[in-house]
């Protein structure tokens, strides 16, 4: 069953006084199955971000839908938009967004202290995901005394712990040292095995290369797509590089 | 290379003329209020009135008063400005400006700064010197002409001041940029972010200052100790309220953050830790608002107090028009004094109003609780036992009744009446070695309140004998006992009159030179000394005093004033700038712009309240003190004074929440463009 359906999206940016139009997304359509780990590559300006903002119901398209678990989010209303997102939708991001003013555990509990949930029951989901994510003993933390690793996992950590539909990771590897990024891919993996559908968009062949599947976006369509099938991420990282060259190639 | 410099520092103040204007503006006012305060200090025309000796002194204090304070916020409010703009300097500085560059560009904005406040303000202050001249005549009752000048002293302590002022603002920028390199200029802003450890030490030492201060307050009974303990219990409190907005704020934080069931709930979990976060930034901030609302509202409201009060403040202090009093009390012919001065009264064309007369004297007792008063008049044991002080006016039933207008029936010899404030409650009453008995009577309380408002130390009481043998026995008793430090008795006459203000003035001037031919022929009265006081004499004298107090409470009040705004607008866009970032996060997790927006104005709003309801708690505390002080400037109209105070703290209200709104706005602006 597809959890997420794009159809047709169009995104239409018009400068102030309304001179010149670009078209940021042109004819967008792509679905994500239940359980997917999908990687969204593209060049800069190709349409990755105004994609993730229409995803994560930030921003609103010009045109097409978004279907998310059945559901069109280009119609919610908007006084309904946030709690939708912060039930359905979990984030990671690029910069972490963690608050500096509260320790990691306060982080993570975020979301779940909007959504009115019980402090027994986000001390009791709070354990099992901090674990595995290696974490636990720093909750007592605050971002600016941990490492960037560390501050990424947290940011994942705040993203599972509402149990959302769907992951949105926007460059979750850009601000990470080799190493850190290496550990916060594996744990994504790990994390879909665990049922866990997660949508990446990224410019990394690294990052992508853990995905299942990867789509290549250009001028605000989809390009091209990759699935794993057997391979391995080695395997899948040579592909992907080739399909960079062959995109970078057509562009001239 | 020079016109660069001119260009760059041109350019930086007008792209941050959002800082700089409010700075300029502030100092160009202050510059203007100091000249204006130099300048009626210096003029001719005051130092030659009678009795401007009072309001120059009370002009020179207030010179002090706004020198340490310009100061000290002028030299604030440009450290504020660099730390905000130490992250433009960190780029000019990676960008290839060596230091000393930056530090002559740096040298050009305050010559332009110091140049444009001074100037500007002694243009200002040069204007308006005349208009605040008319309000001080208006107020202090002068009728002297006013003359357009210029003070050159004025003009010159000015540029001094605020000279020094600047150069010390730039030294400590320079120290600043010489101090950091450019990635901690880059990161200038942002420096700071650790959350606070919790100072129960000091949190602990603020409840404490505030809690002493508080006391010596609300107990100090007495007029006298309260002036000297005044200063003692504000310093607590400032202390005070330093430590607990610092360190009593975080403690009180970090226990509603322990509490689970609290802490964890949308309203509160944002509120509650981003305040904590806020009380660091801006505990001195707010605790500043704080310390200088309450300046405001005690400067304004008692001196509100007092010049509206004068007239009552005359009244109590010259029940009647005329207040002669005179001595000795026996052998001298008080009807034919009280005749002589009728007679001059209706020459003069008035008529004599009321006539009261009575004969007293004074002691002072000890209150040693059940054994009674012990009666003494040595100065050693007086001054150390303020609080414990009795003093006791001694007075026949007849002159009481007469006095007072009320009856008291009968009193036997070895009785009396102790009438005053508290009450007296023993049966007895000892006078060294007599004992009477006290007989209670019910007084209407106007006659009790007199009794009171004659003294300002611990008690005060009117000690009524059954006649005028008995009065004299305790006399003779006492002036045998004390020998040199015995009482004297006084004879004591008040003559009411009509007519007008200048009408008044001549029959006093008429009785005053009649009195000093009375006085030196001893033969005619009897009297040997006799001496008149007038009201409509020393009405000037009050109005001069009591309105030169009046000008300087509106004028420093005005100018805490004008600082608070400048401190709640600065307050308001740091914080902005810091909670931008803060806020898209919350709305990127899943918050949404209603939810931030209540977050917003729920935190926006206690910082608004925290200061001023502090300063009015302060104020309330602090009332019962400043009721004591002001009784000794003879302001016994206690609820006078709560009403300039309610006035003040409602109109202080007003004017602190529109600034509020209007700086708000710039809040939200900032913060704003994210949401």
């Amino acid at each position: 069953m597809a959890i997420l359906e794009v159809h047709n999206l169009k995104k239409v940016y018009t400068t102030r006084f309304g001179g010149n139009q670009v078209q940021a997304l042109s004819n967008l359509n792509f679905s994500v199955e239940e359980g997917e780990y999908v990687a969204i590559m593209g060049e800069s300006g190709s349409g990755k971000t105004t994609l993730l903002n229409i995803l994560a119901a930030l921003d609103k398209p010009t045109g097409g839908e978004v279907l998310l678990g059945g559901r069109n989010i280009v119609t919610i209303k908007e006084r309904e938009i946030s709690a939708f997102r912060r039930d359905n939708l979990g984030f990671v991001f690029q910069d972490f967004n963690l608050l500096d003013n509260f320790s990691l555990q306060d982080n993570i509990f975020l979301p779940l202290v909007l959504q009115g949930v019980k402090p027994r029951e986000m001390e009791e989901r709070l354990k099992p995901i901090v674990d595995k994510l290696g974490i636990g003993s720093l909750m007592k933390k605050y971002p600016y005394e941990v490492s960037g690793g560390q501050k990424q996992r947290t940011a994942v950590a705040r993203a599972l712990i509402t149990r959302p539909q769907l992951i949105l990771a926007d460059e979750p590897t850009g601000a990470l040292d080799s190493k850190a990024a290496h550990g916060l891919l594996r744990m994504f993996g790990e994390i879909n095995g665990e049922g866990q559908t997660i949508l990446m968009v990224t410019h990394s062949v690294k990052a992508a290369s853990h995905a299942k599947r990867v789509l290549f976006i250009k001028d605000g369509e989809v390009f091209h797509q990759l699935y794993r099938g057997g391979l391995s991420n080695e395997e899948l990282y040579v592909k992907i590089s080739d399909t960079l060259t062959v995109l970078a190639a057509a562009a001239v | 290379m020079k016109k660069l410099y001119f260009r760059l520092a041109a350019t930086n103040m007008k792209n941050n003329r959002q800082l700089y204007l409010p700075y300029l503006l502030t100092g160009m006012l202050s510059a203007a209020m100091f000249y204006i305060m130099l300048a009626i200090q210096y003029d001719d025309g005051i130092r030659q009135m009678r009795g401007a000796g009072n309001l120059e002194a009370i002009l020179i204090f207030g010179t002090y008063v706004i020198q340490i304070f310009v100061f000290v916020f002028l030299f604030y409010t440009n450290s504020f400005i660099i730390k905000r703009r130490k992250k433009e300097i960190g780029i000019y500085n990676i960008l290839g400006m060596e230091k000393k560059h930056i530090a002559r560009e740096l040298a050009i904005e305050a010559v332009f700064t110091g140049v444009v406040s001074t100037g500007g303000g002694l243009v200002v202050g040069i204007v308006f010197h005349k208009l605040l001249m008319m309000l001080l005549y208006r107020i202090t009752g002068l009728v002297t002409p006013i003359q357009f000048y210029v003070s050159g002293k004025g003009v010159f302590r000015t540029i001094v001041l605020f000279g020094v002022i600047y150069a010390a603002a730039l030294a400590y920028d320079l120290l600043q940029v010489r101090l950091s390199n450019p990635i901690t200029l880059l990161h200038g802003t942002s420096a700071g972010e650790r959350e606070p450890r919790t100072k129960w030490l000091m949190a602990l030492q603020g409840l404490c200052c505030v809690a002493a201060g508080y006391y010596i307050a609300i107990t100090t009974e007495n007029p006298l100790q309260a002036l000297t303990l005044f200063f003692v219990a504000v310093v607590l409190v400032i202390v005070g309220t330093y430590s607990l907005f610092t360190a009593g704020s975080i403690a009180v934080l970090k226990l509603l953050r322990k509490n689970k069931r609290y802490y964890y709930q949308t309203k509160h979990f944002t509120a509650v830790s981003g305040m904590i976060y806020r009380m660091k930034q801006n505990a001195v901030g707010l605790a500043n608002i704080c310390i200088l609302s309450t300046m405001v509202l005690v400067a304004v409201s008692t001196t509100v107090c007092l010049y509206v009060g004068t007239e009552d403040a005359l009244k109590s202090r010259y029940p009647e028009e005329i207040v002669v009093s005179g001595t000795p009390v026996w052998g001298a012919d008080h009807e034919k004094l009280a005749e002589e001065l009728q007679r001059t009264i209706e020459e003069n064309g008035r008529t004599v109003t009321a006539r009261r007369e009575c004969t007293t004297f004074a002691l002072f007792g000890i209150d040693e609780g059940e054994n009674g008063l012990r009666l003494t008049q040595d100065d050693g044991e007086i001054n150390v036992n303020y609080d414990k002080l009795a003093m006791l006016d001694f007075i026949t039933r007849e002159d009481y009744e007469q006095y007072e207008q009320v009856s008291l029936g009968t009193l036997a010899p070895d009785e009396v009446i102790v009438v005053g404030t508290p009450a007296y409650t023993l049966p007895e009453l000892k006078v060294l070695d007599r004992t009477y008995r006290v007989k209670t009577v019910e007084l209407p309380d106007e006659a009790v309140a007199d009794s009171k408002d004659s003294v300002i130390i611990g008690s005060g009481y009117y000690v009524i004998m059954a006649d005028e043998a008995a009065f004299r026995e305790v006399y003779e008793m006492q002036s045998a006992y004390f020998g040199e430090n015995a009482a004297q008795c006084r004879y004591e006459l008040l003559l009411g009159i009509d007519g007008s203000r200048s009408e008044r003035i001549a029959c006093d001037n008429a009785v005053s030179d009649r009195l000093a031919a009375i006085a030196s022929d001893t033969g005619l009265t009897g009297c040997h000394t006799v001496r008149g006081e007038y009201r409509e004499h020393n009405r000037s004298d009050f109005m001069l005093m009591n309105g030169g107090f009046l000008f300087l409470g509106l004028f420093l009040g005005s100018m805490f004033l004008m600082v608070t705004v400048l401190i709640i607008f600065y307050k308001q866009i740091s914080e902005g700038y810091e909670d931008r970032e803060r806020f898209a996060i919350m709305e990127k997790v899943g918050m949404s712009s209603q939810e931030v927006k209540a977050t917003i104005s729920g935190q926006v709003r206690m910082v608004f309240l925290l200061p001023i309801v502090t300063a009015a708690i302060h104020v309330w505390a602090a009332f019962p003190m400043i009721r004591r002080l002001l009784m000794m400037f003879g302001l016994m109209n206690g609820r006078l004074f709560a009403l300039c105070m309610l006035g003040t703290i409602i109109a202080f209200g007003v004017i602190y929440f529109i600034v509020f709104l209007a700086t708000s706005r710039s809040y939200y602006k900032i913060v704003g463009n994210q949401i």
